[in-house]
């Protein structure tokens, strides 16, 4: 009862907070910003406890399934989105970033227990694997959404559509930066998690985890490794490179929607 | 007769710049020409404002002090301004004080700087104590109604020059503008006006002109650098920020150099500002990736579309001021009534007093206790007595018979003069800066019985 009263007032806040900022984008008035990041706050409390009160229920650590993990990756973004508002008071940044949040969490509660671990393979070293993964996916979810805000605002500034919504949405050069400096610290733990990922499925001794999950992995690794590239050598930036953290980011999630909906879990 | 607020003056509604530069004076001299105005009895209380859209007297005189006003913004000015001189009196001159103060009035509407003209006026008028309670408070009130209008309608979003449209452009590409490098090319008056703006931001600025010379003076107006228009494919692989003002009859920037110079500049974004007409920019130039380019109708346009969003805005706004200025007069009206109520509540209080220290003494064993409660009850009659008609005073304060009346049924006296105190309950006129006098101009006095 207590996960399920959590889980909804979570909802509840989110809901609440994306829709005060998009109103506050459109009509803009006093407090609602502040109003909108108290109410991420309270939201990440009560998720915080959603997760906790799983965890006392069913023994086990968040990343030990598919839900427990796309529970902690959700909160792990809204905690970065709350970090970089407190450094950076980046305006509606949350626009882009709640509603991905909603997504994967109301994803671990649609595919509660289809991706449990068997247990012969659980091991510790899955479980850094994972974390690992995570912690890189939650970096790429703000590089997305930074991304993603980069291409509306250039879109309203070449259409000329620039009073309204363009007025309350951050700088090209901001969200660029934002959008970088995600890609860079997701990048290396990304590759951190593929590493262990590999070495993982050495230990495990047989190709038999190698799967379409795993192709698409790598081919996430791929696509921000060529994003970066072009960025540190080539001098991409702006929308060729927001482009590219898209396609990288749709990737990821691919991984994520193929552990899914591999009908009986496993790695 | 009492005294009654009024403004005279002309703005941009009614007179042209020819007109108001005649009566404009500088915040230096209002100081002096207020003290020559205040120099007629007349006047009691007033402000001067002088900006280059308006120049209004605010004060609270006799209708005699009407005409020695415009008077005197004649003398100023020469009696051809008389049909461009408005005036507004009480009512009417609150709600334009506070529509001026809101920026309802401008030219530019929500513009912020009449605010802080305002607020300096004032200052000059209190520092020559010029200003009483009466002008100090409805200015306050602007002030306050102003400060509601803008936090409560949009009526100051949105910029509405097209070298403010073309900076903030500029900052939401570039996030801070401070330390990008902005190129101006050719020396227009428009061009160099945005060029300024972007200066204060911190950019560094770059002139470019066919005439050096030309480049050079204006370099050193925005504190920038001039150079020959040679120097222009070296200066676009720089620059942050182009803005193209030159007189020329084709492209200046082509598809051909651009593509080029875009290519060179490896992705770098670029924001090109083309004010001239005919263009300088090709407008295939603004496909490019990373490149944005706004014309001259693309600024207006924006400017033209803030301007019409405040221009909606002001239907809300002018119903915040109707709430102020009705809040204003019924300060005013509780001011005009309140020398009356204080010299009933006086008489009633007197007769209490006075009826308690004949009877008391006169009664056997009266404890101190007993006392007291006689005293309370005393108290409590007199108020229930006078609750009704106070209440009537003040709902009818601008009602002279109203108050007549009351000043015959309760022998209240009213005297025109400025005679001393007579006794403690009397209520005497503050001097000539006084609200009670500023306002009404009655001294009111205890009747017979008054002094027991």
């Amino acid at each position: 009862m207590w996960v399920s009263a959590f889980f909804i007032i979570t909802i509840a806040l989110y809901l609440t907070a994306w829709t005060l900022e998009l109103a506050s984008v459109f009509r803009p008035y006093r407090g609602a910003r502040k109003l909108s990041a108290i109410l991420v706050g309270g939201a990440a409390c009560a998720h915080l406890a959603y997760i906790a009160f799983e965890y006392y229920i069913h023994r086990h650590s968040p990343l030990a399934d598919l839900n427990g993990s796309l529970a902690a990756l959700s909160l792990g973004v809204i905690v970065a989105l709350l970090l970089i508002q407190q450094r950076k008071k980046i305006p509606s940044l949350g626009i882009f970033i709640i509603p991905i949040t909603l997504v994967f969490l109301l994803g671990a509660a649609l595919i509660r227990g289809v991706a449990e671990v068997p247990e012969r393979v659980a091991s510790a070293l899955l479980q850094v694997h994972i974390a690992f993964n995570v912690s890189g996916l939650i970096a790429f979810t703000l590089a997305a959404a930074a991304a993603l805000a980069y291409i509306v605002q250039e879109h309203l500034l070449r259409k000329k559509r620039i009073v309204g919504a363009f007025q309350q949405l951050p700088s090209l050069e901001v969200l660029d930066n934002v959008s970088a400096r995600a890609s860079q610290i997701g990048f290396p733990l990304l590759t951190a998690g593929v590493i262990t990922g590999a070495v993982f499925i050495t230990r495990a001794g047989s190709g038999a985890f190698w799967g379409s999950t795993q192709t698409i992995g790598i081919l996430t690794w791929i696509v921000f490794a060529f994003v970066l590239v072009l960025r540190l050598v080539g001098g991409y930036r702006g929308k060729r490179a927001a482009l590219g953290t898209l396609i990288g980011f749709a990737c990821g999630v691919s991984v994520l929607a193929a552990y899914a909906l591999r009908i009986g879990g496993g790695v | 007769m009492s005294d009654e607020l009024f403004v005279l003056g002309l703005s941009h509604h009614t007179a042209k710049v020819e007109q108001r530069e005649r009566l404009s004076t500088s915040i230096q001299s209002v100081g002096e020409e207020l003290r020559r105005l205040l120099e007629s009895e007349e006047i009691r209380e007033a402000v001067l404002v002088s900006t280059c859209n308006r120049v209004e007297l605010y004060a609270l005189s006799s209708p005699a002090g009407v005409e020695k006003a415009r008077s005197y913004l004649l003398n100023r000015g020469g009696d051809d301004l008389l049909p461009h001189l408005y005036e507004k009196r009480s009512r009417d001159a609150v709600h334009h004080t506070f529509r001026v103060a809101s920026s309802l009035d401008s030219l530019v509407v929500g513009e912020p700087q009449i605010l802080g003209q305002l607020k300096e006026a004032f200052d000059a008028a209190t520092e020559v104590k010029a200003v009483g309670p009466f002008l100090s408070r409805l200015f306050t009130s602007g002030f306050a109604a102003a400060k509601r209008v803008r936090s409560e309608t949009a009526i100051a979003e949105g910029t509405v020059s097209v070298s403010s449209i073309a900076c903030e452009l500029a900052e939401k590409i570039f996030g801070q503008l401070e330390g990008r490098r902005a190129l101006l090319i050719g020396a227009g008056e428009m061009g160099e006006s945005a060029a300024k703006t972007l200066a204060k931001t911190g950019a560094s600025l770059v002139i470019l002109n066919r005439s050096v010379e030309r480049a050079e003076a204006l370099a050193r107006q925005i504190d920038g650098a001039g150079r020959s228009l040679d120097a222009l494919v070296e200066e676009l692989l720089k620059a942050d920020v182009v803005i193209s003002s030159a007189a020329s009859h084709g492209y200046l920037l082509d598809e051909h150099l651009m593509r080029d110079v875009i290519r060179a500049r490896r992705h770098r974004p670029l924001f090109l500002i083309d004010i001239a007409v005919p263009r300088n920019i090709d407008p295939r130039v603004g496909d490019y990736d990373g490149v944005f380019l706004y014309d001259v109708d693309d600024l207006k346009s924006v400017a033209d579309e803030n301007l019409a969003k405040r221009r909606r805005e002001t239907l809300a706004a002018e119903k915040i001021l109707e709430e102020e200025v009705e809040s204003f007069l019924e300060w005013k009206r509780g001011l005009s009534v309140k020398p009356t109520i204080i010299a009933l509540r006086s008489r009633f209080e007197r007769i209490v007093r006075d009826e308690l220290s004949r009877t008391l003494p006169r009664l056997s064993s009266v404890s101190e206790e007993d006392r007291k409660l006689l005293e309370r009850m005393s108290a409590s009659i007199v108020n229930k007595l006078l609750h009704p008609p106070l209440k009537e005073l003040k709902d009818g304060a601008e009602d002279p018979a109203l108050l007549e009346a009351v000043h015959r049924l309760f022998a209240l006296q009213v005297e025109g003069n400025d005679e001393g105190e007579e006794d403690g309950e009397s209520v005497s006129e503050p001097k000539k800066s006084g609200a009670f006098a500023a306002l009404q101009r009655l001294r009111i006095a205890s009747s017979e019985g008054d002094h027991g």
